[in-house]
This record gives structure tokens, C-alpha cells and sequence, in this order.
């Protein structure tokens, strides 16, 4: 295939694949193209699309965070059993996501100021992690019974909007300004695609490395209590597929796994095809051993799109 | 009113207190057997056009397959259109699914959850959209099921551990036991109940682990066998550890007495074999249970009252009785040995 081409299905293939999939499934099935449907949607990919976005940005600056399904499992329990302990949901909601920073940071240091590859360093805290979560509960879920913490992050709704569809807006709006209109984002770019350039430029990259392990972790903690609020629990091991998702999301946006090029809008329409895939499938009753296939074919696409659209950019 | 007619009421009226639970319960439809359909209700079905959601949390143990296997079969049987998902342990990927299913306005729900806990959420709005919903495991800690379907775990495990022990025949034998960081209470049932059988044999638990892969759980396996040389047995509490066991004290060559929860298709070829470590399996009808949870969602819909918790009996699968037991758990399967 031409590379520029390529270049321009990749470029493309997001709204394409979103609008095909969108048009195929709206007339496939009478239950699709609804306002309830697509609430749902928002609602149950809240957490991926916060993820998602903190991946974006680690993903542009070469790195990776492997440990994020761990991690939400381990908030969402220590979230939970603050509550059982009796304290109130906003301080328990508060000290999550202070610790959730506070373990994106460390992921960062270690991978910045140890010189270790965060593929490493994350995998090393997604095994921490997952212990954690298991020692803290006995691997037995804690159940959250404040119920008004449950229906504000998962059923209440400000101007008919879920509370979790306004959240990821928010940080949505939050991370493309930080992206695209702020000299923090210039500088991930440059760090992303050669570091050593960007060094000599003058940017700050150990400390913008930091900062964006310090930004995935928020996005993580955020997510975790959403997580939490819609399974009504803290439970270890809750969501085994998400950093895969995540990653999956950002690579079918057409980002580079080698950093330089990412785009959180794109990011965003990845994490909405996946989740389209995901309710379209269900919806039409499609065979459980062929949703696999659709979904790896689609990121397996993707992938070979991104690796021919870089030759045309070189 | 003379005293003698105070007396009569208030006898009467603690008659009906006391007798109404007992009645209801008795009414309720509480076991596989109760809930298989009549034929008018059958004729009934066919008329109603009927779709059910049907949510494993794995596709990857001969269990969950033969479990949709039988619902999948009963379904077509009866004219019911069946939507079967697998969530794959992921806790959140169930409740997506789910959500779906209550958006494609189907007429029941069945799963077996990743965690009970987890699904409350979820049931909670079946529930204000009139659907009902049937789940193994455990209730959720919000929102009404109709019923909780249980294979009997502690008993199972408890009577597989005892002829584990019985084989091991040592005072203070060393076993270990093999299992799934799975939070359900079904589950936590297995593990007390082989504890319990060890106990009562006067043996010692020396190491619990656990994992959701076979390739984990023989890599476990290997390294409590070689760390432990006095170890006598090895419970499994799932059927990929039964698998996993089997492996590992295979490779190890070492005479380790081998019981189990879940009796699958590995674990009767193993029986047939004739040459195993494998001494007992407490097998779980999943085909029954399959067929059960179409029923009790049909059953609920034409209107009868499912008991809160409907046991299904398990089998204890040994050298001597491996292929009467194949039969039931797997009627009219071909036999793999």
C-alpha cells in the first residue's frame, strides 16, 4: 500500500470506523440508536476514556503504563473499605485519587531517575498492586452501600447529563487544551518524538516525564472511583482488560507506540469504537468466539496502518 | 367473646403466623427437578416469542461451556432465543454486557457472575424494567434476583477432600490446595469445605494458592511440589487446577494423591486411564443447570415463585463409578476415553 495512503487511512480511520459502525449497527438492530443506548455507552466507557487519555499522553512521550488495571483494582478496594470504615465519600473519594497521583508519580521517578523502562517499572507495580488489592480483601470484594455516592457517580445526571458522560468531557476538554494550546504540550511532542532534541532545547524532560505519570495517575484514580460507583464495590481484579483498552483505544486513534505523535481526540473516537463494538455485538447476538476475532482484526488494522503511516512521516 | 373463643382465635391466628413461611416455602419451586416445565406450559412458551440473556464469566473450563451447552440446547428445544456472552473474569465487561442486553429488551437474564457484588448495579435496573433475573454464585448486594442457583460447594468439596485424606491414610499428612482469587462466596464454600475435611482427618493445609490461567496454576503447582517433599496431596478447588495438579504431579513423578472440585473432561480420561493420582472429583451438573436456568427464568416469567436458593446435587466422581456419573453430568455426550 502507498504510504500516503496509508497515511490518510490512518488519518481517517477513526471517524470512518466510528461512522461505519455506528450506520451499520443503527440498521441492524432497533435497539441501537437510542438516547438510553448511548447513555449507557458513556457511562459504562467512562473509566476506559479516562484511562485512555492518561495513555495518550505516556504513549507521546514514549513510555507506557502497563499497571492501570491493577491499580483501579487496588483505589476501588481501598476507596470501599474506607467507607466501610466509616469515613464519607468525598474524603475517601479525595485520598484515592491523592494516592492514585501519588502512584503515577512513583512510577515516573523510577522510571525517569532510575533510567528503567516504565514497561518494566509499571509491570513491577501492577504485580504490587494486584497483591495489595488481594491482601488488603482476602480476595473477597467490599461491598460500598453508600448508596448516594453509588447513584452520583453512576445514575444521577446534571441537565440530563450522566455525572460520568461531564466528568470525561471535562477531562477530555482539559487534556486536548493541555495537548494543543499550552507550551506543557509543545514540549511532549518534542519529548515523544526525540528526546535527546528536546533536551538540548531546553525542555525540562524529566520533570514533563513526571508530570505525565503524575496526570495518568489522576485520570486512573478519577477512573477508579467511577469504577467503583458503577460495580458497587471494590474489588480486586475488577477490570483485567483495561489497560489493553486503553492501549488498544490510542492505537486505533492512530497514535505512535514509539511516541512524537498522539492525538486525545483520536484517542477519544478509538475508545468509543471499542465500546460501539463491544454493545453493537451484544445487540445482534453476534457468536462469543467471533467477538474476539472482530475486535483483534480492527486493533490488528489499526496497528498495520500506524507502522505504514510512520514510514510516510520519516 | 368468652375466653374460650379469645383462645380459639389467638390459636388460629398464631396457626396461620407461624404456618404461612413454612406453606410459602413449601410453594416455592426450589430445586432443578421442580422447575422442569409442563407440557401446557411449554405450549404456552412457544406463544411468548420468548429472548433470555445468558452472561458466563469465562468460556475457558469445560464447566461454563457445558453449562451453555445445556442452555443453549434446552433453549432451542423450547423455542427460546438465547444471547450468550462471556465476560471473560472481567467484572466490568459483564456489567457492559448486561446493560446491553436490558437495552435489547430481552425477557430474562441468567448469569454466572465474575462478582456477585458487582452486578448490583446492574440488577438493580433489571429490576425497574421488569426483567428477571437468575444468577449463580451468590445474590448481589443490590437489586432482587429471583433466585440464586448453587451446586452444593462445601458439601462437594468436603466429601472429595475426605477421600482424598482417606487415600493419604497418615495422621498430620501435609496437602495443599490449588484454587481461583475469585470472589465468590460458591467458592469460598470449596475452600472450607476441604479445610474442614482436612481438619477432620487431623491433617495440615501447608500452602493455598491460587490463579486464573492453567499455565499459572501448573507453575505454582510445580513449585509447592518441589518445595514441600512431605507433601502427600494436592485439592483442587476448580477444574483448571484439577488440570494443572494432575501436570504437575505427573512431572514430578512423585506419589501425591490428587481430589478435586469439578469433574471434566480431562479428569474422567484420567479415571479411565486407570493409572492416576486423581482419587475423587465432586462434579458439578452443568448441563442440569443449565437447563435450570432457562426454567426458573421461564418458570418466573409464567408466574411461579422460585425459592431464594435452588441447590443442584453434585456428583462424587471415582475410579468406580466414573462412567455412571458420565452419564448424568453429560447426558447423551459421547464418552472421551
Amino acid at each position: 500500500m502507498n504510504q500516503s495512503v496509508a497515511k490518510l487511512l490512518r488519518d481517517v480511520m477513526p471517524y470512518l470506523g466510528l461512522v461505519l459502525l455506528v450506520g451499520y449497527f443503527s440498521f441492524s438492530s432497533e435497539f441501537f440508536f437510542n438516547a438510553r443506548n448511548f447513555e449507557r455507552l458513556a457511562t459504562d466507557s467512562a473509566t476506559l476514556m479516562l484511562v485512555a487519555f492518561g495513555m495518550t499522553l505516556v504513549i507521546l512521550i514514549g513510555e507506557i503504563d502497563l499497571s492501570v488495571s491493577a491499580v483501579v483494582g487496588l483505589l476501588s478496594v481501598v476507596l470501599a473499605q474506607m467507607m466501610v470504615a466509616g469515613l464519607a465519600w468525598p474524603i475517601a473519594m479525595v485520598l484515592v485519587i491523592v494516592l492514585s497521583v501519588a502512584i503515577g508519580t512513583m512510577n515516573g521517578v523510577i522510571t525517569v531517575y532510575g533510567q528503567i523502562p516504565s514497561f518494566i517499572v509499571t509491570l513491577g507495580m501492577l504485580a504490587i498492586a494486584t497483591g495489595l488489592a488481594f491482601v488488603f480483601t482476602g480476595s473477597v470484594s467490599v461491598a460500598i452501600l453508600q448508596y448516594d455516592f453509588l447513584d452520583l457517580f453512576y445514575s444521577d445526571q446534571i441537565f440530563g447529563l450522566p455525572i460520568p458522560l461531564i466528568i470525561v468531557t471535562l477531562a477530555f476538554l482539559t487534556c486536548v487544551g493541555l495537548l494543543n494550546r499550552t507550551r506543557f504540550g509543545r514540549e511532549l511532542f518534542a519529548v515523544g518524538a526525540n528526546m535527546e532534541a528536546a533536551r538540548l532545547s531546553g525542555v525540562p524532560v524529566k520533570q514533563r516525564k513526571v508530570t505525565v505519570f503524575a496526570i495518568m495517575g489522576l485520570l486512573v484514580g478519577v477512573g477508579a472511583v467511577l469504577s467503583a460507583a458503577r460495580l458497587g464495590n471494590g474489588a480486586p481484579g475488577s477490570s483485567p482488560t483495561l489497560t489493553l483498552d486503553a492501549i488498544a483505544a490510542v492505537i486505533i486513534g492512530g497514535a505512535s507506540l514509539f511516541g512524537g505523535w498522539a492525538s486525545v481526540v483520536r484517542t477519544l473516537l478509538g475508545a468509543l469504537l471499542i465500546a460501539v463494538l463491544n454493545n453493537g455485538m451484544v445487540l445482534l447476538n453476534v457468536n462469543i468466539d467471533a467477538q474476539y476475532i472482530v475486535k483483534g482484526v480492527i486493533i490488528l488494522f489499526a496497528v498495520v496502518l500506524e507502522r505504514l503511516a510512520s514510514g510516510a512521516r520519516s | 367473646m368468652t375466653r374460650f373463643t379469645r383462645l380459639a382465635l389467638a390459636v388460629s391466628a398464631f396457626s396461620l403466623l407461624t404456618a404461612a413461611p413454612a406453606a410459602a416455602q413449601d410453594a416455592c419451586l426450589g430445586t432443578a427437578e421442580a422447575l422442569h416445565l409442563s407440557d401446557a406450559q411449554l405450549a404456552d412458551v412457544i406463544d411468548r416469542n420468548l429472548t433470555f440473556g445468558f452472561l458466563t464469566n469465562n468460556i475457558s473450563d469445560d464447566f461454563s461451556r457445558t453449562l451453555v451447552a445445556g442452555g443453549e440446547a434446552y433453549a432451542e428445544e423450547i423455542g427460546v432465543e438465547l444471547i450468550v456472552n462471556n465476560a471473560d473474569f472481567d467484572a466490568n465487561t459483564q456489567l457492559s454486557q448486561f446493560d446491553a442486553l436490558l437495552q435489547r429488551q430481552v425477557d430474562g437474564i441468567f448469569l454466572t457472575a465474575v462478582d456477585a457484588s458487582s452486578i448490583g448495579q446492574a440488577v438493580n435496573r433489571a429490576n425497574r424494567d421488569g426483567v428477571p433475573v437468575f444468577i449463580v454464585g451468590g445474590a448481589p448486594a443490590r437489586g432482587e434476583v429471583i433466585a440464586v442457583m448453587n451446586a452444593s460447594s462445601y458439601q462437594g468439596s468436603f466429601d472429595a477432600g475426605a477421600v482424598m485424606m482417606d487415600a493419604i491414610g497418615e495422621a498430620n499428612a501435609q496437602v495443599a490446595i490449588l484454587g481461583i482469587p475469585f470472589a465468590l462466596q460458591t467458592i469460598r464454600d470449596r475452600e472450607k469445605g476441604i479445610l474442614d475435611a482436612v481438619g477432620a482427618a487431623g491433617g495440615q493445609v501447608i500452602s493455598m494458592q491460587s490463579d486464573f490461567s492453567q499455565d499459572r496454576l501448573l507453575e505454582l503447582a510445580t513449585n509447592v511440589i518441589q518445595a514441600n517433599p512431605d507433601l502427600k496431596g494436592i485439592f483442587a478447588t476448580w477444574s483448571l487446577a484439577v488440570n494443572a495438579a494432575t501436570e504437575a504431579v505427573e512431572q514430578s513423578g512423585r506419589d501425591i494423591v490428587i481430589a478435586g472440585y469439578d469433574s471434566e473432561v480431562p479428569g474422567y480420561v484420567e479415571l479411565a486411564g486407570g493409572d492416576t493420582n486423581i482419587v475423587a472429583l465432586s462434579g458439578q451438573q452443568a448441563s442440569v443447570q443449565g437447563r435450570a436456568a432457562i426454567e426458573g427464568l421461564v418458570q418466573s416469567i409464567l408466574g411461579a415463585e422460585l425459592c431464594e436458593e435452588i441447590i443442584t446435587p453434585n456428583l462424587l466422581v471415582t475410579a468406580d463409578n466414573f462412567e455412571d456419573s458420565w452419564s448424568v453430568q453429560y447426558p447423551g455426550a459421547e464418552q472421551p476415553w
